[in-house]
Parts: structure tokens; sequence; C-alpha cells
């Protein structure tokens, strides 16, 4: 018994030493395929169309990691996973990437053998009221009727803000979500609280998207966020510089409908390391020396990226906020590009 | 001891054969008894070890002290003042009286509408009995958590929002946030009207006292209600007129987002109560019905032949008969509907196991919050039925 449990073990550690010889982007690269389970029920975050395409932010992020690894945005197996099952298919190895809006916390980072990429969109708990009310900033929301999840931590960060901030409201608790739009959409609350991607998506069904204004307030951080397994550093590394490096495509000016021009034209030598044209900063990480430019061409910049998805571009129409380069005025940083 | 002996002289076999087999028997009895009783205790105990054992390697609290802990949501509808910060306690004390609220209330309510409903069905008049009926089989053949969503939705959706507010009087507003009224402002005078009231009870049950003794004695009928509806009210009302009538009213007013000020009733509270109130009300008329029917038809044929007016017959031979059939399946269908005004958890009424839910999500105290929503609805019940018990006695007591 103890020598088969022995056995066992050594067999465990060898497999386990032998997959972290193999980093995922070898891999990768040997399968010429990028696996990505994403979500395919929420318009703007991911969806899948009755055509069968796919499409969102999350989506969107798989499809700029392949572009960057393997220099195709079109050389990807979409895996639809559900909130239950995301991390099991991850650990079991199913998918390479798990891009699903993860919210990124200290124990799922330290415990869960799990590596965070980005984080790649900064939400939170936010606010949609009736346009009527002309309320713009949750502050002059005091004495409001606010509709709320029952029994989920927005209860309480939603009663601790309004604490903090020395104002009341009087809640009217749901049992589900379609309960809680419903009310509010029948004017039974004046506000309702949520993440504002799912406040957009349900403001984007009404009968008059026009009549809510979703506020900049976020009362608590939910930072959401690609995750992969640990111990695939050139795979981490890769994804982090792809993310990094749509942020500062957006820093630097470059879109998808002007990425050629620059690769010939600039003259600009961080743009021309950016792209690859100068240096070899994509080989050394193991990516073709130019992947940014596969990446900018098929997702954009990170403005781009955003705004077809969540913001002005899409039905969801939510404000950038923090999700835009600090330079320009909201939270999102990337490194040097040298 | 001579009984004894007597005893056994009669017996075949005088050492007691029977004893013995009788005192077998009884070791028997006790012996299985003995081991039903250590059965129970060793599950009681190993469940009670194997929680105990996984809520400490789940590194979940155990106890009741986090009652005591400041509870971090806010609830809406309460009776006594809380605020988020506020303790757990206190919380939970604001979710038992808001089911104590909503369970008197339509334990009244039904009962009444019950009671019309049951004489509806049993009136001559065709429409009125076939309208009654129709109302039973409906309303008790669809689920009560239906009905209440069906209030709730029909409430916050048809009615006006806060802005376009129907106001048929000055300072009351009906909207799709609740039913707005003015409320009397607290005057220190009160408290003597108050006493003033209770001086009314003590007069009204004095006035009926007597007039039952004259009823028995002189054979005297008085007119008994309106004698004593006016002991009742007159102390009150002489004491606020004597005061000078120490009324202002606080009128609710739209301020800001919603109305303050006044009494309001929540669309939560109201479809609870209309819920619990219509559905209840079906059974309720049922029993009511079998009651009033199974007292034979002799009796009242007996009240008409002495000259009693129909209402006499049944206010005073039919329902006090009645009664005694009505009280036990009618404490069962209070229970019940104490049990569920639960279902509030639904359209998100803060009662007590609204507050339980959220505590729970909280504090991940699910043993405790479970055994508190337990002991609470235990002791509602055992409180109910102790008094229906105590009008049972009272109503058997007459038979002879």
């Amino acid at each position: 018994m103890i020598k088969k449990l022995v056995i066992a073990s050594a067999a465990l550690l060898a497999a386990s030493t032998a997959s972290a010889q193999a980093d995922l982007l070898d891999t990768i690269k040997e399968r010429g395929e990028l696996i990505c389970g994403t979500l395919d029920y929420l318009p703007g975050v991911g969806f899948l169309n009755d055509k069968g395409e796919w499409s969102g932010f999350d989506v969107d992020f798989c499809k700029a990691a392949a572009a960057g690894i393997l220099g195709d945005a079109k050389k990807i197996k979409f895996v639809s996973t559900t909130g239950a099952n995301k991390f099991p298919v991850l650990e079991s190895g199913e998918i390479d990437l798990l891009s699903r809006s993860v919210t990124m916390t200290t124990s799922r980072e330290t415990t869960l053998g799990f590596d965070f990429i980005g984080p790649n969109h900064l939400t939170g708990q936010g606010f949609m009221v009736h346009a009527e009310t002309g309320v713009k900033d949750a502050k002059a929301l005091d004495g409001a009727t606010i509709c709320v999840l029952s029994g989920t931590v927005t209860e309480r960060y939603l009663a601790e803000w309004f604490r903090a901030n020395g104002i009341s409201f009087s809640p009217v608790a749901a049992e589900n979500s379609d309960q809680m739009f419903s009310m509010y959409f029948d004017n039974r609350c004046d506000a309702v609280t949520m993440e504002p991607p799912y406040l957009a998506i349900r403001r984007s069904r009404s009968e008059n998207p026009g009549g809510h204004v979703i506020l900049d307030n976020i009362i608590a951080k939910s930072f959401e966020a690609p995750v992969i397994l640990e111990g695939n550093p050139k795979f981490r590394e890769a994804l982090q510089w792809i993310h990094w490096g749509m942020v500062t495509a957006e820093e630097l000016g470059i879109t998808s409908a002007n990425v050629d021009d620059m690769v010939k034209t600039s003259q600009d030598p961080v743009v021309r390391r950016f792209l690859g044209v100068d240096e070899t900063i994509g080989k050394d990480m193991g990516l073709p020396n130019d992947f940014m430019v596969s990446v900018i061409k098929a997702v954009g910049n990170y403005g781009e990226f955003y705004e077809r998805n969540l913001g002005q571009g899409s039905i969801l129409k939510v404000s950038r906020g923090m999700n835009a380069p600090f330079s320009m005025g909201g939270a999102l940083t990337a490194p040097g590009w040298q | 001891m001579e009984a004894r002996v007597e005893n056994g002289a009669r017996r075949p076999s005088p050492g007691g054969v029977t004893t013995r087999i009788r005192n077998i028997v009884k070791a028997r009895g006790f012996l299985s008894q003995a081991i039903f009783l250590i059965v129970v205790a060793v599950v009681a105990v190993v469940v009670w070890r194997t929680a105990e054992e996984n809520l400490s390697r789940l590194a979940v609290k155990s106890g009741f002290s986090f009652l005591l802990n400041s509870a971090p949501f806010e609830l809406g509808d309460t009776i006594i003042p809380y605020r988020a910060g506020d303790s757990y306690l206190r919380a939970f004390a604001v979710g038992v009286l808001n089911t104590v609220k909503v369970a008197v209330l339509g334990i009244v309510l039904s009962t009444f509408l019950g009671l019309f409903l049951a004489l509806g069905q049993l009136s001559k008049s065709p429409a009125l009995s076939r309208l009654c009926r129709g109302y039973v089989e409906i309303v008790r053949n669809v689920p009560l958590l239906l009905q209440l969503i069906f209030w709730h939705t029909f409430l916050t959706r048809s009615l006006p929002g806060v802005r376009q507010a129907f106001s048929p009087f000055d300072g009351v507003f009906l909207t799709n946030r609740g039913l707005y009224l003015p409320f009397p402002e607290s005057d220190p005078a009160h408290v003597w009207i108050g006493l003033a009231a209770l001086v009314g009870i003590v007069l009204a049950i004095l006035v009926v006292k007597l007039d039952r003794r004259a009823l028995f004695r002189e054979g005297r009928t008085r007119p008994t209600f309106r004698r004593a509806a006016a002991a009742l009210a007159a102390p009150p009302i002489l004491m606020f007129l004597a005061l000078g009538a120490p009324l202002t009213w606080d009128m609710p007013a739209l301020k800001g987002f919603n109305f303050r000020g006044g009494m309001d009733i929540s669309p939560e509270f109201a479809a609870m109560l209309l819920g619990l109130t219509v559905y209840t009300a079906a059974f309720n008329a049922e029993i009511f019905r079998a009651g009033i029917q199974s007292v034979p038809k002799g009796q009242s044929e007996a009240g008409l032949a002495l000259g009693l007016s129909k209402g006499q017959v049944m206010r005073m031979i039919v329902l006090p008969l009645a009664l005694r059939i009505i009280i036990p399946p009618m404490a069962n269908s209070y229970l019940n509907l104490t049990k569920e005004s639960s279902l509030a958890v639904a359209i998100g009424y803060p009662e007590v196991v609204r507050v339980a839910n959220i505590t729970l999500a909280e504090t991940s105290q699910a043993i405790e919050c479970i055994t508190i929503i337990m002991a609470i609805y235990l002791t509602l019940s055992l409180l109910t039925a102790a008094f229906l018990n105590w009008v049972n006695v009272r109503a058997a007591l007459v038979e002879r």
C-alpha cells in the first residue's frame, strides 16, 4: 500500500516537473491553436451568435492572445464555461486560458494555483438611475430607494458606502436579478446597484435605453482578469505584455487603422521598437518579433477593444471610467517598452 | 395485605406467573425504550461532533455571540428604528416584528373574509353563493407563492410612480412605492387618551356582562352591541375633547426621491397581507361552511320557532354550536398562515427569514441562523396554538 503511494506520488511529481518544463507557450505553438475558455451568453462580454461567431470583451482577449502568439486570431478553439466549471476546466488543462471576467482576489491568486493577467477590466459595484432624477453622482442619492440583490455582498457594500458618506437610503431586496431589474424598470426603485457592464446589458434590453444613466461611482472594486495555471512563466509573460501592449498602443496613438502605415513610416524609435521594426523584443520573448502588429490588427488598441465591446461602439455604452491609460485619465498603466 | 392473600388464593398458581410475565413485559418495554433513547443520543452526538469538526475545519465561527456584532445591511420596512450598524439581534427583532405584524393582521382579515365567504356560499341568492363558491375554488387552487408574486407585480406595475402619485384626498398618496397617509404627531396628551381608552374597554366588558345577567335573570334583551360600542368609544372621545383636541397631523410630502413623513404601507407589505388574506380566507371559508352546515337544521328551526330573527339564530345558536367544530381546523389554518409568511422572502418583505438569509450570507453561521428561524417559528406557532386551545376549551365548556 505504502509502496503504491510512493510510486504514485513519484509519478505525479515527474508529471508535474515535466509539465513545468514544457511551458504552455511552447505547447500552444506546437499545437498551432489556442484553447480559450470564455462565456457565450453575455453580449459585449462573451457571446456566441446564431451564425457561430464569437464576440465580446473576453472573447477578444482570446483573439489578441492567439494573434500575438500564433500570428493569427483565427487559430482558436473556444470553450464555453459556466460559473461553476470555469476553474475545474482550467485546472484539468482542458483550456489554456480562461478569459471570463474572473474577479481577481488575493486568495484566488495566492492559494488556488492561478496566475492572473492584467487585470484588464477595472470595474466594481455601480449604480444605474432613472435619467429623469437628474442624478449624476451617487452621493446625490440621499433618501433614495435602491433595488439590491438579496443575500449578496452588494447589500453590504451598499449599506457601508451610504454609511461612510453619511447619507441614507431604503433598500428593496430582490430574490434574483430578473426580479430586481423588473422592479427598477417599474420605478419601484430610484436606482439599482450591480457591476456597470451588467447594468448596461439590462439597459440595452430595456424599452427606453436612453432613460437610464449608469453613474461613474464605483463603490466596491471588482478587477477582472484573464487567468492561467501557475508554472508557465513564458505564457504568462506573453499574455501580460500583450495586455500592456494594447494599453501602450493607445498611448502611442497606434490603432488597427494606422498600424500598417506606422510600421512603414514611423521614425519614432519607441514606436519602431514597439512594433518590432527595430530590435528583437518579440523574438526574445519566444514570439514573432512583430507580435503587437498582429494583436492590433486583430482587436485594435485597448481603447478600440473597450469601446467596440463595452463602450460607445457597443450596445452597452458603458463609459470608460478607470479603463483608460493613466495618461488619459484612467487607471490602466503599462511599463516602458524596452 | 389481606386483599393480596385473597387475591392470590383465587389464582390457580399462587407465586404469580402473571405478575412475573407482567414484569418481563415491563422490563422488555423499558429495555426497548432505553435502547431507543441511547440510539437517539448517539446519533445526536455524532451529528453534533461531525458538524463541530467540519465547522472548525472550515474555520467557521460557531455560537450566538455574532448576534451582538453590528449588522452591515439595511432592511427597509421597520417597526422599531433600525439602521445598518445596529446589532444583528436588533435586525432579528425587526424581522420577528414584521412577521408578527403580517401574521396577526392576516389572521384577523382572513377570518372575517372567510366568514363572509362562507355565509355568502350558504345564502339563498344564487349569484352571491356562486360568486363566493367560485372565489374559493379559484383562490385555493393557485399556489400561494404565485399569488404573492402576482400581487407584488400588480402593485408595483399598475400603480403610478412617485412623481405621478395619485392623491384622492389631501395628504393621501398612492404610488407604486407605497400608500402614504397622514399620521397623528405624538403629543403628551395622548397618554391620557390611551388611559381613557382602557377605561372604555373595561366599561364595555362591564356592559356586556350586565346585559347578559339581565338576559338570564329577567329575560330582557338589550341592544348590547350599541351600548358596548358607546361605552368603548365615549371615554377616549370625551378625554380628547376635554384636553382641547390635541391633534396635529404629520403629513407626507414629496422630498427628494420619496415621500417623507406620515405613515406608509410598502407594496411588499401590502402584497404580503393581500396574498395571505385572500389565500387563507378561501380555506377559512370552507372551515366556517363545514362548521355551520354541521349544526343540525332542527336547532335553527327551533330558534326560528321561538321567534328569534334569522340574524339572532345565526349569532346566538348556530355560530356558537358551529364554533366547536370550527376552532381546531381554524387553529391549523392560523398556524399555516404564520408559517407561510416566510414566503415573503420572494418579494423582499423584510420578515425574519429575509433577515436570517442575509445574516447567513454575512456571517456564514448557517446552523445558528437556521436554529434561530426554527426557534422563532416554533415559538410563534406554540403561542398561537396555546391561544386557540384556550379559546377551544372555553367554547367546549358550554357542553353539558
